[in-house]
């Protein structure tokens, strides 16, 4: 302890900048510099808490808290806007949604939009991220309108969408009847409104998985290829053994993210149909099941309950990726 | 060679098909918005008409509602844009201010529980949102700040909090620490570091985090629909006021999307050398 070397400063906190700085306390005494330095460790020490703090006091506040408070009411059924005084009601919430049929409707009609739509973006996203990985004419014009879809307001999304495959006059169907199919309902019709949703997710966000796909791409060292390809390899085997296992975790990134927007589905749903659930609830999804029974029911207890159900969801379906990318990420 | 011209030329189409398919829902609504009523409700869709100015006359001039559309475009250019614009650009001055602190402790210290700390972080951005509409309801209510701006912008900081974080930790890593440790030892303190030195080098990367924040804010759909009544609403409120009774306004319609779509283009334009790295949360070294 005798010897104050750089070494022996903490190498956590602030501490790490301070190796420039030890001559000054080189030579004095161990009993003089113990209480400045003591002072002085305590703020490096608290420094970063510091600089963080406001963001967990913000997050707290805003998100942690209320969605606390939300399962404190989910137990109870009140209402402050009418002043319905809160009346413990215990599971009873909870057992009314999976009793509802409309909650299963909702949730086969989800499973039926999510799936898909995750499918058809992995597999454009991928491929047109492919197309994009090299020097090209216009590149800056491609990527640009690749992404006004993705920054655009779904709710806009939904609007233009509606214009574009509107059944009577829409020019998606004039396209249709082009390449010789028949004219189709979309919106209308309670067969094709979960697919049609389907087009309008998958238009709005395969840029979302292009861009962090196209990001991985980019960033994949040459060398390994021109190693495999003195090994012989096929261009299919150079992809499947040294990209694919490169993009990996973009990919668990990418799916993450749009698993837990995708099951926010609602602004769309909202102005792409006349509707809350399209014709015959054969669009509504967990989003619009919740404003729903919201606004059906004013209860915010139930509604509480729903948010919570929502989460579980939404839980179990990134769990894997939320584990992996856990374990994956280092920093 | 034959061959791999060929190829180009596949390429190309593919390429082109692409960005039609991406273009082309917003290009049609541009279209529509210089259509009369009757040539936008035609079968065939009519690609040669007599361009109209009316619908953008009646969004920047009409007084009252007319049968052009239910409500007034003044109202949105009066109402619900300035709302729009003050709570994204408040929203994002505030969502950088705290995340760009976070960020510069993530990414140059190393301090205990900094791991499950960053996690945390993140994990509130796994909150579905939809669903985090009740509890904000119930959470403004009890504060009585629903239905203001300050309520929503509070709600739109603490959800642009998680992505701004980690995408100005992706820029901030980039930055050798070599370069602020000169400003100290030059007598400049940390926080100076952070400013005059730290800042300007990350400056496209702000930028890009700005874009983000403000979209967020801009885009929301969901939440200003729970929270707001009457006093603070938002341009995607307005959508839904060309829908009634008797159909949709298309005209007006379109001209509010395309006014509601040019902040979108702009930053689409801006963004589009930056976005890249930030998004992808580390996973590239």
């Amino acid at each position: 302890m005798a010897s104050w070397k750089s070494s022996d400063y903490p190498t956590t906190g602030a501490g790490r900048t301070d190796s420039v700085l030890p001559a000054e306390v080189h030579g004095l005494p161990i009993a003089r510099q113990h209480v400045p330095k003591r002072k002085g460790q305590f703020f490096k020490h608290a420094y970063p808490y510091f600089l963080i703090a406001p963001t967990f006091l913000i997050l707290t506040a805003i998100l942690v808290y209320p969605w606390l408070v939300s399962l404190h009411w989910s137990f109870q059924s009140f209402n402050p806007i009418l002043d319905i005084q809160p009346r413990f009601v215990g599971f009873r919430n909870y057992v009314k949604i999976f009793e509802d049929p409309l909650f299963w409707r909702s949730t086969i009609n989800s499973a039926y939009l999510i799936v898909p739509s995750l499918v058809l973006e992995f597999l454009l996203g991928l491929g047109i991220a492919v197309l994009l990985n090299r020097r090209l004419i216009f590149e800056r014009f491609i990527r640009t309108a690749i992404l006004v879809p993705m920054m655009m307001a779904p709710a806009l999304a939904g609007l233009m969408w509606r214009l574009f495959v509107h059944p009577d006059f829409g020019l998606f169907n004039y396209f249709l009847t082009i390449v010789g199919l028949p004219k189709l309902l979309w919106t209308a019709s309670p067969t094709l409104a979960i697919p049609t949703i389907i087009l309008v997710e998958v238009w709005q966000n395969t840029p979302f998985v292009v861009l962090i796909l196209l990001a991985g791409l980019q960033a994949i060292p040459l060398e390994q290829f021109e190693a495999a390809r003195v090994d012989g390899a096929t261009a299919w085997q150079m992809f499947r053994y040294i990209t694919l296992p490169w993009l990996t975790p973009l990919i668990a990134i990418a799916l993450l993210f749009r698993t837990i927007f995708i099951i926010r589905t609602f602004d769309t749903i909202m102005l792409l149909f006349s509707s809350i659930g399209g014709v015959g609830n054969s669009a509504l999804v967990f989003g619009n099941y919740l404003y729903f029974q919201t606004y059906k029911i004013w209860d915010l207890g139930l509604s509480s309950a729903i948010s919570y159900v929502i989460l579980l969801v939404t839980g179990i379906l990134t769990i894997a990726y939320t584990v992996y990318l856990y374990r994956e990420l280092k920093f | 060679m034959k061959r791999s011209l060929l190829r180009t030329l596949l390429l190309y189409l593919a390429l082109a098909a692409v960005v039609v398919g991406f273009l082309f829902p917003p290009a049609w609504m541009v279209v529509t918005s210089f259509k009369l009523g009757r040539d936008i409700v035609t079968w065939p869709p009519t690609f040669i008409f007599t361009p109209t100015l009316e619908n953008w006359y009646w969004f920047f001039f009409s007084a009252e509602a007319s049968a052009m559309a239910p409500q007034e475009g003044r109202r949105i250019l009066r109402e619900f844009l300035p709302n729009s614009l003050i709570v994204a650009v408040v929203t994002t001055a505030l969502s950088m201010i705290v995340a760009s602190l976070a960020a510069y402790a993530f990414a140059r210290f190393n301090f205990r529980g900094k791991r499950p700390l960053a996690f945390a972080v993140l994990g509130t951005r796994m909150l579905p949102p939809i669903a985090t509409v009740i509890p904000l309801f119930i959470f403004m209510n009890s504060i009585h700040l629903r239905d203001t701006l300050t309520g929503l912008i509070l709600s739109y900081t603490a959800l642009n909090l998680p992505l701004a974080i980690w995408m100005l930790w992706g820029f901030i890593k980039e930055v050798p620490r070599e370069l602020e440790e000169a400003g100290l030892i030059d007598g400049c303190s940390r926080t100076g570091a952070l400013v005059r030195i730290l800042f300007p080098v990350i400056a496209p990367g702000l930028a890009a985090t700005s874009v983000f924040s403000f979209l967020l804010a801009w885009n929301d759909f969901p939440i200003a629909l729970f929270l707001v009544a009457h006093k603070a609403k938002t341009m995607p409120l307005a959508a839904l006021g060309f829908y009634a009774e008797e159909g949709v306004y298309w005209g007006p319609m379109s001209v509010y999307g395309i006014l509601y779509m040019v902040p979108t283009i702009l930053f689409a334009v801006f963004v589009q050398r930056h976005l890249v790295k930030g998004l992808t949360l580390g996973a590239l070294k």
